[in-house]
């Protein structure tokens, strides 16, 4: 199917590939369903959560286990029962990017994480308690380049396994 | 805003199923329980609060701005 998409105009999709929020994302309740696409560039290690109902909503998503390799989100049972898990370890679990305006700062969001079960093709945001984990956690600063410190050999490696 | 006054020990329900209990007060801290059913989530506000800013603030981001994120990372590729 085709669907609509205001940073990337018409997009031939996958039907099969949609994801459904039943309880959509944080602020933005009222859409369910989302696709995942390619940044432009494949190499890159974001990609897009785009609404399929809503042209204008998009996410940057990334594998947080990129750039936090030892990144453990504690999601309790209940907080995704409807996402249907039968198998917690197949979860896929993404993190949504912020950039500031300025481009000075790449932040990804380590406590509200978006857990997928790619079974069901079901996704919940969930808010990680007690966690030290920060909601703006700087990936890059133009301050501090080294702040970007994910190989790209440990990114491709990740992705596979996660089939992202 | 419903204001009810409770002391240690005592309850409020929330419709059927929801009840909240003070627990302790220790000073300007109150630690409360919450009893409400699995589908009911239940958050610190200001951590709620947090996440719905960030998502609200991804919402906006720009193929633009992600390609210029992803010539940081060609540079930080290539040393």
């Amino acid at each position: 199917m085709e669907i609509k998409t205001t940073r990337f105009g018409d997009v031939e999709i996958d039907e099969n590939l949609i994801i459904t929020l039943p309880e959509g994302i944080l602020g933005f309740e009222d859409f369910k369903r989302y696709i995942i696409l390619d940044h432009f560039d494949k190499e890159s290690p974001f990609k897009w959560l785009q609404s399929v109902e809503d042209p204008s909503l998009a996410f940057v998503i990334t594998d947080p286990l990129i750039f936090v390799p030892d990144y453990k989100a504690r999601v309790p049972k209940e907080e995704v029962k409807s996402i249907e898990p039968s198998d917690a370890s197949k979860a896929i679990i993404v993190v949504i990017v912020n950039i500031k305006r300025d481009h000075s700062e790449i932040t990804i969001n380590l406590q509200g994480p978006i857990v997928i079960n790619p079974d069901k093709k079901l996704a919940k945001q969930v808010v990680i308690k007690e966690s030290d984990y920060s909601v703006r956690h700087i990936i890059f600063s133009r301050n501090q380049k080294e702040t970007l410190t994910a190989e790209p050999s440990k990114y491709k490696k990740v992705a596979k396994s996660h089939s992202l | 805003m419903l204001v009810l006054t409770r002391k240690l020990g005592e309850s409020i329900t929330i419709g059927d199923d929801v009840k909240v209990t003070i627990i302790e007060i220790k000073g300007k801290q109150v630690k409360v329980g919450i009893e409400a059913p699995q589908q009911t989530t239940v958050h610190r506000e200001e951590i709620y609060q947090r996440i719905l800013e960030e998502n609200r603030m991804a919402a906006l981001i720009s193929p633009v701005h992600l390609k210029k994120v992803g010539d940081f990372w060609k540079r930080t590729k290539k040393p």
